[in-house]
């Protein structure tokens, strides 16, 4: 099987994805992510010039609300309790900025 | 090498937040103008799994009304995408946002240039509608940031700009006019404090017409920082690439006390955002029905309402401080204005500025004006009649003014109560000639020094005079009559 993706594709891709990977793990997803991509690669032979690109497949449109204040189930209180950090009820994180 | 060689273009994308209860896409309150952190928060704005997010239509409507405040109309077909980034102040991973399909393209503003009472015109690339982001503060000495969600998910319109504009000056009119826009249109509060619009400059130098490296200036807040961000960021180009360094793309932060910018990322690896339509958004599909009414209420044009304001012979100043003053206050009718003569629309106008906005700035007062505009239109006709024929001072008619603004209903006869309350100017003669010779008898040394020639204590005569007629004296008729008294002795 031909490698479609280099080490610097997946290397970005995880960088993308928000993921720390090993070489070694590198290694495996060239295989497999160049295999998924050469499969997906099959839509290329179609010819697609005549069909219309597809945002939606519900063919539903303007499905909207009036703009009043709705309460939830899950108040602030409860949503919050997930934080792992906080700090004067805000969310507390690493920091991003110098 | 002066900075003239050089060609400096600016183009700005502005994020106005839209004037909505709630969330662009949760029924969570939005507008909050909280200081308290994340009590405005849905699981929706959280990215909780299993939330689905639903349009709010009140944002469309104001989006509808935006593209023709950029003098345009919105688009028939739109759809939303999402745009994909890590930040601690984006919980879903990515942001909804139009890419491909927004609900403005093209239109352009028309902004006014008060030093030269003339306009110039910048297009408009695109608009779209995006929730918001959190907001993120960094405390002082210490290692972490927090993250206020309460903003998250409001509905905001990003209105871009071409790369237009040649001095930081243009930039700032532009974003002056488009707050004046935003807000005469009501698609936003505008304010500022709080965010409800936020911009980000581009900025590049060059001495052909090709386009230079650019740097983007984010998250500029107040008219001021833009002006004097582009002018820092215009000589440090220019020093960086006079001492042979090659400008990079890069994103730079605004520092308004040290006036200084300072990177905040490097551009060079352009942003993937990994765009995908928003499979939880169906389209947005606008039809004839919902666009008329909103068209058919619209307000009559800024540029209209200018132009017919300075045609009546206010200046431009005038007409600035009028337009802010009707966006702020309900008491503030520009028909008041608009509907009248040009010498009175003048003097109305004057008194307006001078005499009714202060009222309405003081916050002990500002509760107090409840006449309605009706009353006020048939007060300022009246005054202004009482004003022609110098029949009230100056002071007084501030006095008058003040007092029947805070009435709920006029008297039937404004004149009779001036009277009464002893605000008009007396004009008989015989009075006022007794107070001028009680004045000249106290004041021999002025009369003498009047005689050597010292024409401006005459001033000080009338002071007197319309102190003691306690500000009812005509001042005209007074300085007649000291003059006529003083001279006549010499006779």
């Amino acid at each position: 099987m031909s490698e479609v993706l280099s080490r610097e594709d997946i290397y970005k891709i995880a960088k993308l994805a928000n993921l720390t990977i090993s070489p070694e793990e590198v290694d495996s997803y060239i295989i497999e992510l160049s295999a998924i991509l050469e499969y997906v690669q099959q839509l290329n032979d179609l010819s697609t010039d005549k069909i219309k690109p597809t945002n939606q497949i519900t063919n539903l449109s303007n499905v909207w609300r009036n703009d009043v204040p709705i309460e939830y189930e899950a108040d602030s209180k409860t949503l919050l309790a997930n934080m792992l950090h906080s700090e004067r009820n805000y969310l507390k994180v690493n920091r991003v900025i110098e | 090498m002066s900075n003239k060689d050089y060609k400096l273009t600016i183009g700005i994308e502005c994020h106005v937040q839209l004037r909505t209860k709630t969330k662009l896409f949760s029924g969570a309150l939005a507008n909050l103008k909280s200081e308290q952190p994340n009590i405005a928060i849905s699981h929706i704005d959280l990215g909780y799994p299993g939330g689905l997010p639903v349009l709010n239509k009140e944002a469309l409507k104001l989006a509808v009304r935006a593209a023709y405040a950029l003098n345009t109309q919105p688009q028939e077909f739109s759809k939303f995408d999402r745009k994909h980034y890590f930040y601690p102040d984006l919980p879903m991973g990515y942001q909804i946002s139009q890419f491909d399909e927004p609900i403005i393209l093209g239109g352009y503003v028309d902004v006014y240039n008060p030093a030269t009472n003339s306009y110039f015109k910048v297009n408009i690339t695109r608009a779209h509608l995006e929730a918001d982001a959190g907001k993120t503060i960094h405390p002082a000495n210490t290692s972490y940031s927090l993250v206020d969600f309460n903003r998250a998910g409001s509905a905001l319109l990003e209105i871009v700009s071409e790369p237009e504009m040649h001095s930081a000056k243009e930039a700032r009119l532009y974003a002056e006019e488009l707050y004046l826009l935003m807000r005469h249109y009501g698609v936003s509060d505008c304010d500022l404090y709080w965010g409800n619009m936020r911009f980000d400059v581009n900025v590049s130098i060059s001495k052909t017409n090709q386009l230079g490296v650019r740097s983007e200036l984010k998250n500029l807040n107040s008219f001021r920082s833009i002006e004097r961000s582009i002018e820092y960021e215009m000589k440090r180009q220019i020093e960086d690439l006079e001492s042979g360094n090659r400008l990079v793309q890069d994103t730079r932060g605004w520092d308004d006390t040290t006036g200084k910018s300072y990177r905040l990322r490097s551009k060079e690896n352009a942003d993937d955002y990994r765009y995908m339509p928003e499979p939880d958004i169906p389209p947005v599909i606008l039809n004839k029905e919902f666009i008329e009414p909103i068209r058919l209420s619209l307000p009559q044009k800024l540029k209209t309402l200018r132009t017919r304001l300075i045609e009546l012979g206010l200046s431009s100043s005038v007409v600035n401080i009028l337009f802010l003053a009707n966006l702020n206050y309900d008491q503030i009718d520009l028909n008041l204005i608009l509907n009248r003569a040009a010498k009175e629309a003048q003097q109305v106008a004057l008194w307006i500025v001078n005499i009714q906005i202060p009222l309405l700035d003081d916050p002990s007062q500002n509760k107090s004006i409840v006449l309605d505009l009706t009353s006020q239109d048939k007060l300022f006709k009246i005054l202004y009649k009482i004003y022609l024929d110098q029949k009230i001072s100056s002071t007084n008619l501030k006095v008058a003014l003040t007092s029947f603004l805070q009435l709920k209903k006029l008297p039937d006869n404004i004149e009779q109560a001036l009277l009464q309350q002893n605000l008009l100017q007396n004009s008989n003669q015989d009075e006022l000639e007794s107070a001028v010779c009680k004045v000249l008898e106290d004041n021999p040394k002025v009369v003498l020094d009047i005689k050597k020639g010292q024409d401006k204590a005459i001033g000080f005569l009338i002071g007197a005079v319309m102190k003691l007629t306690k500000n009812q004296a005509n001042p005209g008729l007074a300085r007649e009559i000291v003059i006529r008294k003083i001279y006549q002795d010499e006779q």
